[in-house]
């Protein structure tokens, strides 16, 4: 049963096995095994509950009810823009659905440097993952006017590149990803492991905000909620008891809420090594006009700039991008009559992005107003990659055939011609403040490994320091994942819900 | 006073305190005492007064001027209601800020730039020229509050059907009410 707590004003208890906190792409499948195998489960979500039907395609609409802050969260000191999902499903209900497993030179890193044990047992969870999901390769017909272009330019620079594998069913070709799939084709979490875990019998509450737990004694643990109306004012509240807790509420508010509840600091590490996988973009203006929103908007990317073979700690991948009004004026630089001297192209603008694997840390804590305080930093190695990065997306536009590049330095942005170069990217680099940069993937925050003095959960996903107690989201990730992280994310809650099967008779007790 | 949130107006110190303590409409700087907002769609949430309504969207007209004669004027269509849809669920310590933020826009010529005014006395042109100041502050909570408002400008504009012809944007594929 999914109940809406923005209609439910009072007091309530609940009892289950397992309360999971978060319905994202970690929490939604850690609901839905447990519950499968007979678990009695409550999952929260703190966002709306909101199914296909509801998503109009309206920017002034969707970003408000899809995403935290209305997608206008950033880091402390406004330099990096974070996109992450508010709502039942979490961010898989805006994101792209390009589909990446970790990969295997990451996945030997944590093993090797991080003694995460057996995540030879992830492969199976990938299958699982993959196969509940519908992932499959995009066909080429499916692939739209920009990405064709844009393969077309890394193939003339001889630059390696891939068509994607997405979650998609069905897909119209629409391009309103972003703001919710309205066809109910994107395999997103609220159409496949939420359905599931609401049909074995899990209790979902969304507008349901997990405030604390509280562990004084083993093998029972309280969640104490807030019940919140429709425009995020607490009118109710809710406590669930439980065996075992999941935290999957990301990486921003699961290290917050270990914090509230005074958990999982034992290493120190906890709200730590934040990486946030950012992105820097370059806007492409075309000839003709490319309606570059419409059609499916990422199906190819480019990875010739990242060789984790050789160095798994490093490099960035190139990835198209394309924005409806809002979003795209969002990106360039400006305001009044300069801007919307970029915006008036908007049918024959394309972007395509930088995205760096990031060896730069941040960390996340609980600020004035238990606000989230997120700090970031760039280290000058990962400022010196940012800026390679950006000027490998604006060859590849020229190459695409954009008579114009845009790169929206804060202060006196460039439109370049192919004439012009990349020299003046170089001179003046990538600086927080100097240009935007943007994140949909922060993690890391509570991360993974053997020991527990490095570490804020162990191979499993369950606190070092607090028996009953997992972690299944990106926090997890022991370092940045190098790729889009939503099927390694749900794989790994996968392999967490598996394991606290295995242990059930223990973890009851 | 400490702070450093949302937009980080702790770090403004002193400034931002004496800019908090004043009246949002205050006769003596050039107020007239009225308001002329008929953008807010009935039923829709209404989470600023109205003379704070009326500063965001003096701060909005100059943020997506486009220069056309066509264009739609924002106090004309959705955009505060599209502002305010936005800005409903982000809690009442964030609007507080938000609120804040536009003491300091609106008093900041007078304070910090000496001119004989506020904001919404200042001809187009010196608006400009003001917000051009806080894009470009080297003071980085203010560069901070400009990026904030030049956000919820565009969400509030470039979102309505409206403004849609003058960008050549075909809008959505799926037509419902809204």
């Amino acid at each position: 049963m999914i109940t809406q707590g923005r209609t439910r004003p009072g007091v309530y208890r609940e009892s289950a096995e397992v309360c999971v906190i978060g319905s994202g792409a970690g929490g939604a499948v850690v609901a839905a095994e447990l519950a499968a195998a007979g678990r009695e489960v409550v999952l929260l979500e703190q966002g709306g509950y909101h199914t296909p039907n509801d998503f109009d395609q309206r920017e002034e609409h969707m970003l408000p009810m899809l995403f935290e802050n209305a997608g206008m969260s950033t880091t402390e000191d406004g330099a990096v823009g974070i996109l992450h999902g508010r709502c039942v499903g979490g961010s898989t209900v805006h994101n792209l659905a390009y589909c990446f497993r970790a990969p295997a030179p990451i996945l030997a890193l944590w093993e090797e440097k991080h003694e995460v044990r057996d995540l030879a047992s992830l492969q199976d969870s990938f299958e699982r993952v993959e196969r509940a999901l519908g992932v499959q390769r995009i066909i080429p017909e499916e692939v739209n006017l920009l990405n064709r272009k844009l393969q077309l330019g890394a193939e003339r620079l001889g630059y390696h590149g891939l068509v994607a594998k997405h979650n998609r069913i069905g897909c119209v070709r629409s391009g309103f990803c972003i703001l919710g799939c309205a066809y109910g084709s994107k395999q997103s979490m609220l159409v496949t492991y939420i359905p599931r875990a609401d049909r074995a019998g899990a209790r979902i509450w969304a507008d349901c905000r997990a405030d604390r737990i509280e562990a004084s004694a083993p093998g029972r643990r309280r969640v104490v909620a807030t019940l919140l109306d429709a425009r995020g004012r607490a009118h109710g509240e809710m406590e669930v008891e439980a065996s075992v807790v999941v935290c999957c509420a990301g990486a921003i508010a699961t290290p917050l809420l270990l914090e509230a509840s005074g958990l999982g600091n034992s290493s120190g590490q906890r709200g730590r090594n934040l990486h946030l996988h950012p992105t820097v973009i370059a806007g492409g203006i075309f000839e003709e006009p490319l309606h570059s929103y419409y059609g499916i908007p990422q199906s190819y990317y480019i990875d010739e700039f990242i060789d984790l073979e050789h160095d798994p700690r490093s490099g960035h991948i190139l990835m198209p991008i394309a924005g409806f009004p809002v979003l795209t004026a969002s990106t360039l630089p400006g305001f009044g009559r300069e801007l919307f001297g970029y915006l008036r192209d908007l049918p024959r603008l394309g972007g395509l992005l930088a995205l760096l694997h990031d060896q730069s840390s941040g960390s996340v804590e609980r600020g004035s107003g238990d606000r989230p305080r997120i700090r970031y930093r760039l280290t000058d190695e990962d400022r010196h990659e940012l800026m390679r990065g950006l000027q490998h997306t604006v060859e590849v536009l020229w190459a695409s055939g954009a008579e114009q590049v845009i790169v929206a330095y804060a202060k006196d942005p460039l439109v370049l011609r192919p004439e012009d170069g990349t020299a003046e990217i170089k001179q003046r680099g990538v600086r927080e403040g100097a240009i935007p940069l943007t994140s949909t993937h922060p993690q890391s925050t509570c991360r993974m490994g053997g020991d527990g003095k490095t570490s804020v959960v162990n191979s499993w996903g369950e606190l070092h320091d607090t028996q009953g107690i997992f972690v299944a989201d990106m926090s997890v990730f022991p370092t940045s994942l190098g790729a889009p992280p939503q099927i390694t994310t749900a794989a790994l809650a996968d392999r967490t819900a598996q394991h606290i099967l295995q242990r059930w008779p223990e973890l009851r007790t | 006073m400490k702070r450093r949130t949302f937009l980080g107006l702790g770090t403004l110190g002193p400034a931002m305190w004496v800019l908090a303590q004043l009246p949002a409409r205050a006769a003596w700087l050039g107020g007239t005492g009225s308001t002329a907002l008929d953008a807010t769609v009935p039923g829709e949430p209404c989470v600023l007064d109205d003379d704070d309504a009326d500063l965001l969207m003096a701060i909005v007209e100059r943020m997506v001027d486009t220069g056309e004669a066509g264009a739609p004027p924002p106090r004309e269509i959705g955009t505060l209601a599209a502002i305010e849809g936005a800005l409903a669920p982000l809690g009442e310590a964030l609007l507080q800020e938000l609120r804040l933020a536009l003491r300091l826009v609106e008093y900041w010529p007078v304070f910090l730039e000496w001119r004989f005014g506020r904001f919404r006395s200042l001809s187009p042109e010196a608006q400009a020229r003001s917000l051009e100041g806080w894009r470009t502050s080297r003071i980085e909570t203010r560069r901070r509050v400009f990026y904030a408002l030049r956000n919820l400008a565009l969400l509030g504009y470039w979102s309505q059907d409206e403004t849609w012809p003058l960008i050549g944007y075909g809008g959505p594929w799926i037509r419902r009410p809204t």
